[in-house]
């Protein structure tokens, strides 16, 4: 068998296993393709995203875990490093220093931490990491609030 | 000083200005720019593309020039233009092709220029004479062997590392307990009979997963620290 199936094979039995360890990321498999996941992560506590819930793809590829998986954001966010219009994500672990070590889930993790801590430095939205390289971090709090509720609020009802 | 390149530019404006020896003649002016250059390359041995090293925003140093006017009588003659020209020009002392070349492109600039039924025109010749020097460096790679440049581990730290290979169960008999566990390449746990391949760092793998892994990367995929 192919290694970066079996490898995922692994990864699914793990995420199965783990479930319940780590409320804040739902990871799913996609029913007929293992090369396709995606997740749902809590916005962290304390920022602009929390209460939000937000949809990640993954595109995994062949030569997973030697390379990345290929991570975008399906749900619309206001942050720096994000694509505004693609949900790229500028991350350097899923770049030039990516290591076999991380599993999707510690991707995930990674995202996470990522929301958390924006890097202004390196944009992808360059509306976004203005604002906080200006330092008017409340505008960008409040327009990456906005958004949250826009975009990854649960409808209720 | 020796020119490897010669860089003309033509560019004009059409006047409405008048000669004023007599007011209804239109007046034909050229200036003529002369300005020595140099550059600094560097260019890879094996490889056509150079890149330019020094800062060419720099003044350029004494630029020469002279402006003069080409009589209406011969404007209208290409031939006695492009002489004319070439005799204005001759006080630079250019190489006579050089300055034959130029005054003939100048010409028929302006005999176009005519053409259009302007009335009188302004032309710039500026002309750069590049002294080029070119440093050649040896590449890092043999460009002949049409390799890319890898960045995984060399073959000598591959040749090493293929020591540090062992099985479990001798590993255990060694008393040693760092390894244990599962790979995290493939996440599989180490069986005994695996092979298994340790890095300086002492972060174990299997010996296939991690010499996939050395073939594009220079780094334990665990804690960053380089093979070599």
């Amino acid at each position: 068998m192919q290694a970066s199936r079996a490898r995922l094979l692994k990864e699914y039995k793990e995420v199965q296993r783990e479930k319940v360890a780590d409320p804040d990321i739902q990871l799913v498999c996609d029913d007929s393709n293992i090369f396709k996941w995606t997740a749902l992560v809590k916005g962290p506590s304390e920022t602009p995203f929390e209460g939000g819930v937000f949809q990640l793809a993954f595109s995994v590829p062949e030569q997973y875990p030697l390379q990345p998986p290929q991570v975008r954001f399906l749900t619309k966010i206001f942050h720096p490093n994000v694509h505004f219009k693609t949900g790229e994500i500028c991350l350097d672990i899923l770049k030039n220093a990516w290591s076999p070590a991380w599993t999707l889930q510690s991707v995930c993790r990674a995202i996470i931490a990522l929301m958390a801590h924006p890097e202004p430095d390196s944009p992808l939205n360059c509306d976004s990491g203005n604002l906080l390289r200006s330092g008017d971090v409340r505008g960008y709090q409040s327009m990456a609030r906005m958004y949250t509720r826009l975009a990854a609020s649960p409808k209720k009802g | 000083m020796a020119v490897s390149r010669v860089d003309e530019t033509l560019t004009a404006v059409t006047t409405s200005l008048v000669d004023p020896n007599n007011d209804t003649e239109p007046m034909f002016l050229v200036q003529f720019l002369l300005e020595n250059k140099k550059e600094t390359w560097v260019r890879v041995r094996g490889r056509s593309v150079a890149m330019r090293m020094d800062d060419n925003r720099q003044t350029p140093a004494d630029p020469t020039s002279c402006i003069f006017q080409i009589p209406r009588q011969v404007i209208e003659h290409p031939d006695s233009c492009c002489l004319f020209i070439a005799h204005m020009i001759s006080s630079f002392n250019l190489c006579a092709s050089l300055s034959n070349e130029l005054a003939s492109n100048i010409a028929d600039f302006s005999d176009n220029l005519v053409r259009t039924g302007c009335f009188g025109f302004f032309v710039l010749a500026h002309v750069k004479m590049v002294e080029e020097t070119v440093h050649v460096v040896e590449p890092l790679f043999d460009p002949d062997q049409n390799v890319a440049v890898s960045t995984g581990a060399s073959k000598k730290v591959l040749k090493r590392l293929k020591k540090e290979t062992f099985c479990m169960n001798q590993e255990q008999s060694n008393g040693d307990s760092s390894s244990g566990g599962a790979c995290v390449v493939c996440l599989e746990d180490f069986s005994s009979s695996a092979k298994l391949t340790k890095l300086p760092c002492s972060h174990v793998f299997h010996k296939k997963c991690i010499f996939r892994w050395l073939r594009n990367s220079k780094s334990c995929p665990v804690c960053r620290t380089q093979v070599e």
